[in-house]
């Protein structure tokens, strides 16, 4: 049986934003870009939260970072709020995938100092 | 103290702050470098161009958070700098510290003086993503 698609979510403003769905196979997408404001920072988590929650918990959560900056100290509360959640959740993979070195770097430093060893899976990206 | 030697100052405090940030120090001197406008522009020898002072000072966390005492040991050599009113340009070459692998990049930094202070509003190095891939290393191994 097919699994009805949850709704996107989304936030977004000229310098970046999010957006998160659900596909069917058990899999939240999570596109994130640019520069985050502090209003879309904080809506982030729980957005990724919601989508989860929407439908059956899903396995995993895969993160397309390809385009998003480094970010300040709200945008890495943000992904740390969510890694955390998902994580108690029991969601039992996060991959990210980023092209920018230095977000790379950002992310390295938060999975290795938030997150259970091996949860979050930091990937380069092509671009 | 002329114009140019306010500059050239200048110049070397942002590379002092840089220092600082890498060797562990945090951010605050490489803070007070800066201009905090929204027409600030910075790239680094990894990654991609940081628009307005809110995401130029994201792209100095990230180094911060690095930050430890075994990666200081950069300098700068060659530092020359012209002033044509209240804005002025510096060229220098950066030497990285070495447990990066001592590489050598060329920099360009602009700098404008408001209310009679000399900072820095845009800085331009060399790409080089061998130093992503130390840096990655160091930041995943420490």
């Amino acid at each position: 049986m097919t699994r009805p698609m949850v709704p996107l979510q989304s936030r977004s403003d000229s310098d970046g934003g999010f957006s998160v769905s659900q596909d069917e196979a058990a899999v939240v997408r999570v596109r994130a870009w640019g520069f985050w404001s502090v209003e879309i920072a904080g809506a982030f988590a729980k957005s990724v939260v919601d989508v989860c929650r929407a439908g059956d918990l899903p396995r995993s959560v895969s993160v397309d970072a390809e385009d998003l900056k480094p970010q300040r100290d709200e945008g890495q509360a943000a992904l740390v709020a969510m890694f955390d959640a998902v994580a108690a959740m029991g969601v039992e993979h996060v991959s990210v995938v980023a092209s920018s070195p230095l977000t790379r770097l950002m992310l390295a430093r938060i999975v290795k100092g938030t997150v259970k060893k091996g949860f979050v899976e930091l990937k380069a990206g092509m671009r | 103290m002329s114009e140019k030697e306010a500059v050239l100052a200048a110049a070397r405090r942002f590379y002092d702050a840089l220092e600082d940030l890498m060797s562990g120090r945090g951010r605050q001197n490489m803070d007070e470098a800066w201009h905090h406008m929204a027409s600030v522009t910075s790239s680094h020898p990894i990654g991609d161009w940081a628009y307005g002072w809110d995401e130029v000072a994201a792209t100095w966390d990230v180094f911060a958070g690095i930050g430890r005492p075994d990666l200081s040991g950069s300098k700068i050599t060659d530092l020359r700098g012209c002033v044509c009113g209240d804005l002025a340009y510096t060229t220098c070459i950066f030497h990285t510290a070495p447990i990066v692998g001592e590489f050598k990049l060329n920099c360009t930094n602009v700098l404008q003086k408001v209310d009679g202070v000399w900072k820095v509003v845009h800085h331009h190095p060399d790409k080089d993503a061998r130093i992503g891939e130390a840096l990655q290393r160091i930041a995943e191994t420490d």
